[in-house]
């Protein structure tokens, strides 16, 4: 949307920001029947704030030494069997990314995790890991199902698995999973209506 | 006046010199202003190189410290007015905002190992390139934002770039610390949705 360069725009930003919930909204909905542009703005910019948060987080000399904004960098191609095909979610350790396999019989698409925050460290990796356990325990409809974890080596995959994943050829947007993984694998095989799996690679 | 000419730069550089200069911009010296700049500008960038090649890969340049550190090795201590400290990171916090931007620069284009040096402890080449272009981003983005909202864009300026704590912003700009928190968020989320 077209900006504007209204002066009360940063105090009328503050209060909104101050606001919670309800008041927030009833706010809002006042100055959207006196100056509705003026009220999209104050949203627009609402809905930019954690963004803005997280990447000003860092002072940019930061960002130079990390060879980027914190998440910011180029993503490699692929990883493992996944071509990654665009950026869909970012936090404060990593980025997401849609990912897809392709061969001549099926083609998936999964969710991939991608630890690559600058400074995350033995510790990020430490999180991922316990995420990766906590996630392949849960089994619901609205969480993404666990599939696969690995990490690169001077650019070469390395999956958790002792051989390694693939998309199920008889199930289309599905996953499964060989080895040490399987028993996360099995148990998702029976859900069709799943289509998306989390995997991560921690970038050393 | 280009804040990389090296001309001045061996003949001054000692504390009272540069005390000197400070009192004199203060007192509405503009000749001692851009000689400030021009010490500033290359002490930052060479201490920033330093700082660079020592420090072991991953680590990062704290931009606080070299900013505080530049102003203990360049002003004589017991002849500065606390406001003349704030005055001397604010501008610390512009020289940092020029190099970074001039670094990311030549990094674009391609000028690496020749002219100005870009500053970078990157050795990959493609990560290099992309943080020159967020940084540039930035920098065009924040020029919009001081056009329409100066002070929002003064603060991510002293607080992005250079590193300086929110009470010292306050301090620098003869506001209150909320205030500048204020300013802060709204700038954020400004630049965010521009760089969208």
């Amino acid at each position: 949307m077209p900006t504007s360069s209204d002066p009360r725009l940063p105090d009328l930003f503050a209060r909104a920001s101050e606001l919670e919930g309800d008041a927030r909204a009833a706010w809002l909905a006042d100055l959207h029947r006196a100056e509705p542009g003026l009220a999209r703005e104050i949203e627009d910019l609402l809905a930019s704030a954690a963004a803005g948060a997280m990447r000003f987080e860092t002072p940019a000399w930061e960002w130079e030494t990390a060879g980027g904004e914190p998440g910011g960098a180029v993503p490699p191609a692929s990883v493992g069997p996944f071509r990654i095909v665009r950026e869909i979610g970012r936090g404060g350790m990593g980025r997401v990314f849609l990912a897809e396999q392709e061969t001549e019989n099926f083609r998936c698409k999964v969710a991939l995790k991608l630890l690559d925050r600058p400074g995350a460290g033995k510790e990020g990796s430490r999180r991922f890991r316990e995420e990766a356990r906590i996630l392949a325990a849960l089994e619901h409809p609205g969480i993404a199902r666990f599939y696969d974890a690995g990490w690169t080596v001077a650019g070469t995959w390395r999956s958790s698995t002792s051989k390694g994943s693939t998309c199920s050829p008889s199930r289309p947007g599905g996953v499964s999973t060989r080895g040490s993984a399987s028993r996360s694998s099995s148990r998702s095989s029976t859900r069709s209506t799943s289509r998306t799996a989390a995997w991560w690679s921690i970038a050393t | 006046m280009d804040p990389r000419d090296k001309s001045d730069r061996k003949a001054i550089g000692r504390p009272g010199e540069v005390t000197e200069l400070l009192h004199a911009w203060r007192a509405g010296d503009t000749q001692a202003g851009d000689l400030l700049v021009k010490v500033l500008y290359r002490e930052l960038h060479d201490m920033a190189r330093r700082r660079l090649r020592a420090e072991r890969p991953g680590m990062t340049l704290q931009t606080t410290a070299l900013v505080h550190e530049t102003y203990l090795r360049l002003v004589d201590q017991r002849r500065v007015e606390w406001r003349d400290r704030g005055h001397f990171l604010a501008l610390a916090a512009t020289m940092m905002r020029r190099v970074l931007v001039d670094g990311a620069r030549a990094r674009r284009a391609g000028k690496r190992g020749s002219g100005e040096q870009a500053i970078t402890l990157t050795d990959a080449a493609s990560a290099g390139v992309n943080s020159a272009d967020q940084v540039l981003d930035v920098d065009r983005a924040l020029e919009r934002l001081t056009a329409a909202y100066p002070r929002p864009a003064r603060v991510v300026e002293m607080r992005f770039f250079g590193g300086l704590e929110l009470e010292e912003i306050g301090a620098v700009l003869g506001i209150t610390e909320r205030t500048v928190k204020r300013d802060w968020a709204f700038a954020r989320a400004w630049l965010a949705r521009e760089l969208a």
